[in-house]
């Protein structure tokens, strides 16, 4: 903070210094308060205007003095207009509240899209409105990274999984944020679901490349989650009830009696699978107990799964300069069961007797927890500070308990026993960050941001073992810690950029960001090159060029279909940081009936990769054989290429988009040559469509076709010879193996899905009552997951008849059917 | 009214489709996989200065995939007593990898050695057992071949079918341990030490054990780089284990000397997978070290022991 109070009084004095005046203010939705971004805000018959930015904050500078109608527009809201008089020397602050106009479309002729496509000198930025993620399909419910993979350069793994792969990049090269925050593995059942429930959420922007230099510590994408701000008028909520979970959101204005001004916002969800199931049990177990004579309680497991979110937000405005937000997150899995069983013998004869109890639990939880609290002072209406601490923790920990104890007594001598085991594996990622950033437009020309992040981290992977018994009536317990990984190290950015508009044609995005990690002592330069040229008033010309470094990495095996956990490492004091270039060319055209179209072509080149050496899990250090699967890594160089093609509609009663990719990535490792990586597509084509039919139905399809992902191919048997390490050395033996190809050389077949769901929306007495149909994959595509081999037999004959395999599938037909409240 | 029609008419829609397309849609189930993999040889050939151990060469090959692994032989009656239901019939089986119609050379350059394979009798109880059977073995029958430490030797298979396999191994040298600077007696709970001639070339592996009864912790094993000359034993926690006796037994010690192909083969590469999958386990290309024409290694190590006593 010290080094930024020069810069700050600089720009303060400049600031203060010059003669021009600004109009500025906020526009926000007239019955929610929500802030409305990238709304068009001018002076009538003047060339002076501005786009709202996303906290939904205008400011036009330079503006003479003079009478002037100040005038605002935006597709689905009612047009307003103020008449003001600016007066020289004295900034003008103007708010506007828009009610949403009943006439939706062609009758209004600017839109958000429109000033995006004015404003935005990002290439391969998206903004997923709520209405957009909740019209793509997901699995049983709406989900933000489901929309996002049906994205041009978005590619996905499997149907299991929700992970982004963009652009060549892997999960790990992301930047997930919640409200600016980082977060790490921000899935549920291992990647199934998304962390964040769509019910909370305002907006998405999604940028698969070329992100400006305010972001750095990701080399692949950025995708920031910005939650609703909650209901600055009244009390609202919404509740969705479908097969695995119920959701809730309430939201409202701070209580007068406080004296604050702002709103708040919490919304939950959690899935009750377990107990829907549990519940069965409890009936079928009171039945079994009275009829079953052979009844044992522990042959009736219930589901021992589930997972829970709950997420706010507090805005509190402190005059009209000041606003404080605190935004908090906290979600788990958990897969939790015990067991116990008590048993005894009795053998009078032997005059022996025994009493036996075994019990034990397996507890595994995985989730996030995020906390933040933002300050935003608006030190004059050209100049805007952000300040920003924030903590956010991934942790995943399996913990496996197993006592057992008893007593026996023979011939009349009595002795106990006791044993103890626990197995407790770990990985914590602590975040801790301290952000400040300034933004001035110091005129119609120029919007300069810079800013300073500390970026603290702690990394902890560890497993140990416990075990106890009793010797001689004392119990004694030992510790062995198998593998333990802490790493804290600190990242430290200063960046600067200028959005400058050269002329009305021609603007330009220069930007520097200056990052130092703390176990390599080592400054690393990150330039930041954006243009875009007007051809026309609706066609532009962009181009973007960067560099980016990635100080993390995640150390999970390249070839695994399900990934439950990450485990994120940070990038070891011998091996330089990953680095990525970006280079990225562009075209867009928004036609009048506001269809964006969008052709983009990239190069993105790796380098300082680290692959961990999966299926290595001992390794050998100094004649020693360890257990330590997650620290050995190969060296590796990648690159990506592609073209990508995007029509987006999002006005109008049909909305959505047709997404074409074409795209080559490919790896090298010290033992690989260049391959292609498990979630290579060649070729990816998606249309999402979306219509509101009548007032009360909604009817939404997607289609999805795409080159199968690559798979390694077996083409023979073979016996590799094994040395028997733990006998004598005369010792040899065969393990049957099978003889495959180069790594991922073949493919599966192609990917094809079409999903479709309908909603029935009808106005109850509290609110709005939803119905709704969701089918995934209706043509019931066999999608192959992957390929599990075996011998086969003629069992009539007892005979081998060489290898057959069987595709395991990814999502088969599967319909839902849920109902959604809102009050 | 209209609006039910319309929900009505796309569930109608959907359910028809579905029903449609789960009768017909995609390949579910087992299909047999084929590939246009050409058999080859897989060789492992070891030479031996380790005077318990014979040099042999075991020669086997790869399978396609629309092969079978084994064949049926046979019928074989096995009798365990005097009566005339004391049988019990089993399958004689007979594994397509084995190679035995291989001709096996190792020179020095100046001489060949024939290896020549080894009949393994089916009848023979005693001798038969289940693991050799699975594999097939070539020995210097005519006890010709000698081998020398330092001493470069070159290998030949081939077969009537055309397959053929070479390969090269350079012996290493005979190790010698200091046994006299080795306590007569070791006690398990307590570290001792074993020092040996020093080695500036190759890998070698120490290991010790008891010998007639399973003692914990007497097992130790630990492959020492180049320039290495000793090594001390580790005292291992014992808490859970219960020996096989109490007694005192005579305890092993043995240093091997390693060829680098063999130290790659089994040590440095030998847990390494390329295909890696969370159901099916582990696949490679096919590891192949000092031979050319098909998998395997060729191998050599040489050998001194030493035995003590060994207290638990």
């Amino acid at each position: 903070m010290k080094k930024c109070l020069p810069i700050l009084i600089l720009l303060l004095s400049v600031t203060a210094f010059t003669q021009n005046v600004s109009v500025s203010g906020f526009v926000r939705e007239d019955a929610t308060g929500e802030p409305l971004s990238y709304v068009n805000v001018f002076l009538k018959g003047t060339y002076w205007g501005a786009a709202t930015r996303q906290d939904g904050y205008y400011v036009i500078p330079s503006v003479p003095p003079g009478k002037y109608e100040l005038m605002v527009s935006i597709i689905g809201y009612e047009d307003a207009t103020r008449s003001i008089i600016v007066a020289a020397g004295k900034n003008l602050r103007v708010d506007f509240r828009l009610k949403v106009s009943p006439i939706t479309g062609e009758t209004v002729t600017v839109t958000a899209e429109r000033m995006k496509f004015k404003e935005k000198m990002e290439l391969s930025t998206i903004n997923l409105t709520m209405r957009e993620i909740k019209v793509a399909p997901g699995f049983i419910e709406a989900d933000v990274f489901r929309a996002i993979q049906l994205l041009p350069g978005v590619q996905s793994l499997n149907d299991f999984s929700s992970a982004l792969y963009v652009r060549g990049s892997t999960p790990d090269q992301n930047l997930i944020m919640l409200d600016g925050i980082t977060v790490y593995n921000p899935f549920h059942l291992g990647g199934v679901f998304s962390t964040f429930n769509t019910d909370a959420i305002k907006e998405a922007e999604f940028s698969a490349g070329g992100f400006s230099a305010r972001h750095g510590g990701r080399m692949g994408s950025i995708l920031n989650i910005i939650n609703r701000e909650g209901n600055t008028e009244e009390y609202t909520g919404k509740a969705n009830i479908s097969i695995i979970s119920s959701k809730a959101l309430i939201e409202g204005p701070i209580p007068k009696w406080t004296k604050l001004k702002g709103s708040w916002m919490l919304a939950g969800r959690r899935t009750y699978f377990d107990k829907i199931v549990n519940g069965i049990l409890y009936f079928v177990k009171k039945n079994a107990e009275k009829n079953d004579p052979y009844y044992d309680e522990n042959d009736y497991v219930g589901f021992p799964y589930y997972f829970y979110d709950l997420e706010g937000k507090i805005n509190i405005d402190l005059g009209n300069n000041h606003r404080l937000t605190l935004s908090s997150f906290y979600g788990d899995d958990v897969l939790h069961f015990d067991f116990e069983d008590e048993y005894s013998h009795d053998d009078p004869q032997e005059s022996y007797y025994d009493e036996n109890k075994d019990e034990g639990a397996l507890d595994w939880r995985w989730g996030n927890r995020t906390n933040s609290l933002t300050w935003r002072w608006i030190v004059s209406p050209k100049l805007i500070v952000k300040t920003f601490l924030a903590e956010s923790r991934f942790r995943f920990r399996i913990n496996m308990d197993d006592k057992s104890e008893g007593v026996y007594i023979f011939e009349g001598d009595t002795s106990k026993w006791r044993n103890e085991y626990n197995f407790d594996v770990f990985d914590v990622v602590k975040d801790k960050t301290v952000e400040s950033e300034i933004t001035w437009i110091p005129n119609n020309k120029h919007t300069i941001t810079t800013g300073l992040q500390h970026k603290q981290l702690d990394f902890n992977l560890g497993m140990t073992f416990k075990w106890g018994e009793l010797e001689e009536e004392k119990f004694v317990t030992h510790k062995d810690t198998a593998l333990w990984m802490l790493d804290k190290p600190f990242e430290q950015s200063l960046y600067f950029q200028d959005k400058w508009h050269i002329n009305p044609l021609f603007s330009t995005q220069l930007g520097l960001r200056v990052s130092r990690y703390s176990l390599h002592n080592k400054i690393y330069l990150e330039p930041r090159i954006g243009l875009k040229y007007l051809l026309q008033d609706n066609l532009a010309l962009k181009f973007s060029w960067g560099k980016y470094h990635q100080f993390l990495t995640t150390a999970n095996p390249q070839d695994e279909n399900f990934r439950f956990i990450d485990i994120w490492l940070a990038i070891p004091k011998d091996r330089p940081a990953s680095r990525a270039h970006h280079t990225i060319l562009g075209i867009e055209y928004l036609s009048t009936q506001d269809i964006l179209f969008r052709v983009e072509t990239y190069y993105k080149d790796f380098g300082n990769l680290i692959t961990l050496k999966q299926g290595d899990m001992f390794a050998e250090e100094e004649g020693e054989i360890r257990f330590d699967p997650f620290n050995e890594f190969w060296d590796t160089d990648a690159y990506a290429y592609g073209l990508e093609f995007l029509a987006k509609k999002t006005t109008g009663k049909v909305q959505g988009w047709i997404g074409y990719t074409y795209a080559v990535t490919k790896r090298k490792t010290e033992v690989q040559p260049w391959y292609f990586p498990k979630y290579d597509r060649a070729h990816t084509l998606n249309i999402v469509g979306d219509w509101q039919w009548t007032k009360r139905i909604h009817l939404s399809s997607a289609v999805s076709y795409s080159t199968g992902n690559p798979y390694t191919p077996i083409l023979g048997r073979y016996e590799k010879w094994e040395e028997d390490n733990w006998s004598n050395m005369s010792s040899w033996w065969l393990n049957k193996r099978y003889l495959v190809g180069k790594k991922n050389s073949a493919r599966y077949p192609s990917y094809f899905r079409w999903d479709a769901s309908l909603i029935h929306r009808k106005p109850i007495r509290i609110g709005y009552r939803e119905w709704y149909l969701q089918i995934i994959n209706i043509t019931n595509h066999m999608n192959t997951l992957m390929y599990f081999y075996e011998e086969k037999y003629d069992y009539k004959t007892d005979r081998s008849k060489g290898v057959r395999r069987f595709g395991v599938p990814m999502f088969p037909f599967i319909p839902t059917l849920g109902i959604r409240f809102e009050f | 009214m209209v609006t039910k029609r319309i929900f009505y008419l796309f569930l109608v829609i959907i359910t028809f489709s579905a029903a449609i397309s789960l009768s017909k849609c995609g390949k579910w189930g087992w299909e047999d996989v084929t590939s246009d993999h050409e058999p080859v040889l897989n060789v492992f050939a070891l030479i031996s200065l380790d005077t318990t151990i014979q040099s042999f060469v075991r020669v086997h090959n790869t399978l396609g995939l629309e092969e079978p692994e084994k064949v049926f032989v046979r019928k074989d009656t096995i009798w365990y007593g005097e009566g005339p239901y004391d049988y019990w019939l089993r399958d004689l089986w007979e594994s397509k990898y084995l190679v035995k119609d291989a001709v096996v050379i190792i020179s020095d350059g100046n001489n060949d050695y024939t290896f020549s394979y080894i009949n393994l009798d089916y009848d023979n109880w005693e001798y038969y057992d289940y693991y050799r059977g699975e594999e097939s073995i070539y020995l210097d029958t005519l006890n010709k071949f000698h081998p020398q430490p330092n001493t470069t030797y070159f290998l030949d298979v081939s077969t009537p079918d055309g397959k053929q396999l070479t390969g090269e191994v350079t012996t290493p040298p005979i190790p010698v341990i200091y046994s006299k600077q080795i306590p007569d007696t070791v006690y398990i709970r307590k570290t001792f030490t074993v020092t040996w001639k020093p080695l500036e070339t190759v890998h070698s592996l120490i290991q010790t054990s008891s010998i007639l009864y399973w003692i914990c912790g007497a097992e130790q094993r630990c492959v020492r780089e180049p320039g290495d000359s000793s090594w001390t034993s580790s005292i291992v926690d014992c808490h859970y284990y219960e020996n096989e006796s109490s007694e005192p037994d005579s305890f092993m010690i043995e240093l091997h000397t390693l060829d680098d192909n063999y130290y790659e083969y089994f040590i440095k590469h030998a847990w390494e997978d390329e295909f890696v999958s969370f159901l099916l386990g582990g696949g490679d290309a096919g590891l192949t070290i000092g031979v050319e024409g098909g998998y395997g290694v060729f191998g050599a190590i040489a050998a001194d022991r030493v035995y003590r006593v060994v207290v638990p």
